[in-house]
């Protein structure tokens, strides 16, 4: 989709040596710096011990990963499923379209739901972001981005404002009102600078932050009020994908996946990565925690959906099938965490038993690849978003 | 030396009119452009070599748990909150605000 990363050439005066010269970021602990080419060489090699040289550490870091696999491997006693054996199977779940959001003029590429359990809003290709009622399916509100393809859209907790970007690099913030004659655009506040697109946002507990993930690798966290970055997350070997925030109990972390094949877990406060999962074969498109926080769900490009664990640090369970060739473009948990919702290229919705790792059920009903899916904050019904410009309700 | 074969293809640093030649000033900014990409790239390189390893000696040293005890547990977690899911309990068409309510009949 986007594949030009343009570097931005920026001249002033470096942090070291002070004279005026072409500047390059470099991160030292999550700190920004801005050296000259030559500082930056002389920073790399600091510190270097005698016999470090660039074999030398990538020897090192051979080994090291070979003895994380080791260790990885040492606690794999067991499957989940063998353990979920003694678990009630599933009966038939009957699933069907309750109601129909029309009105995009194009591809639905994001939606949320608000945490009243009502409104959905939801963007698309065309640069509109609209905001629905689901229950009645009238439309509340609606704006039109500067851009096209807007990739990310998230509901704020209160409510009360609806975050949004794609294309235009930003992500801006727009304050939900009532008035019918206020223009929505005008009160627009743009919160989030990146150097590519804007992959996928998300309000933290309160209105006051957002989390963001962009096409140039890094995820950041920034403050609405002042739009200041607060923290940014670099790790990431290419354009990162999708983020999703643990559910409040269980503290400050987040992760991300992206075309690396690489799922990361992020502590927010101090912009480490606490764990790595590289086992999908393809991009990750949607990562989702399980309700408990312990755990976690992705969806791929390789047609499989993983589920990994984050206390025993490995892939748990696969849910894939021969028969499914085309890639995941989103996945979700039901409330209790036993069915895995996710939405695939081939235009269906595979239910899988996250327990037993087998598929319940099948859903048909979109003209054309499902870009996304959320299930309601109060688990009754879940929504899905395609290419076909409709959004699904289904209960 | 990497810019050895190039030397041999030098072009005169001055036109025969005396005025300073641009074939030159292109093919020395071109060397030293060049010259300059590759120690950029070996700066950085053993940078990010350095990042990695560290990176990786940190996640090699977390606490872990057996798989066992991890799928025990989020099977619990499973049964505990099934009996609040609605997909798997379901509620009755009558509070499912997205389910068709039966028609009322006016007598």
């Amino acid at each position: 989709m986007c594949d030009q990363t343009f570097l931005v050439n920026v001249f002033g005066s470096c942090d070291k040596c002070f004279k005026q010269r072409a500047l390059r970021s470099v991160f030292k602990k999550s700190q920004q710096f801005s050296y000259c080419s030559t500082c930056a060489e002389i920073m790399a090699t600091d510190g270097l011990h005698e016999n470090e040289t660039l074999a030398s550490l990538k020897s090192e870091a051979e080994s090291l990963k070979g003895k994380l696999e080791e260790e990885r491997a040492k606690l794999h006693d067991v499957e989940l499923h063998q353990v979920a054996e003694r678990v009630e199977a599933l009966g038939q779940f009957v699933m069907k379209t309750r109601r129909t959001l029309k009105g995009h003029g194009n591809k639905v590429l994001c939606m949320d739901w608000c945490k009243d359990k009502r409104r959905i809003v939801s963007s698309s290709q065309d640069g509109k972001v609209i905001v629905w009622d689901s229950f009645t399916t009238n439309k509340e509100h609606a704006v039109t981005m500067p851009c096209t393809w807007v990739m990310a859209c998230a509901y704020a907790p209160s409510g009360c404002a609806i975050a949004c970007g794609g294309l235009d690099n930003k992500c801006s913030v727009y304050p939900l009102t009532f008035d019918k004659n206020e223009n929505m655009a005008a009160k627009k506040k743009s919160v989030a600078m990146h150097t590519n697109y804007l992959s996928a946002c998300s309000f933290t507990n309160s209105d006051m932050q957002i989390l963001t993930a962009s096409g140039d690798g890094t995820c950041a966290l920034w403050d609405v009020e002042s739009g200041q970055l607060l923290q940014s997350f670099h790790g990431h070997g290419a354009d990162v994908l999708c983020l999703d925030l643990a559910p409040s109990e269980t503290g400050n972390t987040f992760v991300s996946g992206g075309c690396d094949k690489k799922a990361m877990v992020w502590d927010m406060r101090s912009g480490q990565c606490v764990q790595a999962f590289e086992t999908h074969e393809s991009d990750i498109n949607s990562v989702r925690y399980y309700p408990s926080g312990d755990a976690f769900a992705s969806g791929s490009d390789d047609a499989t959906c993983r589920l990994y664990d984050l206390r025993a640090d490995r892939e748990v369970a696969i849910y894939s099938k021969e028969s499914i060739i085309f890639g995941a473009s989103s996945v979700d948990f039901s409330l209790s965490g036993r069915l895995l919702f996710a939405g695939y290229n081939d235009y269906t919705i595979n239910v899988w038993d996250v327990l037993k790792g087998s598929r319940v059920s099948i859903l048909f009903g979109h003209e054309n690849r499902v870009s996304t899916l959320r299930v309601s904050p109060d688990g009754t019904a879940f929504c899905s978003g395609s290419w076909d410009h409709t959004l699904r309700v289904w209960a | 030396m990497l810019q050895s074969p190039l030397v041999f293809l030098l072009p005169a640093a001055v036109t025969s009119s005396g005025k300073p030649s641009l074939t030159f000033l292109w093919w020395f900014r071109t060397l030293w452009k060049f010259q300059m990409s590759s120690k950029v790239a070996i700066g950085s390189d053993i940078g990010q070599a350095r990042q990695a390893v560290e990176q990786l000696r940190m996640e090699a040293g977390i606490d872990r748990v057996k798989v066992s005890k991890a799928a025990t547990d989020l099977l619990q977690f499973c049964m505990e909150q099934a009996k609040s899911d609605p997909f798997l309990v379901g509620i009755p068409a009558a509070t499912n605000p997205f389910k068709e309510k039966k028609p009322c009949a006016i007598l």
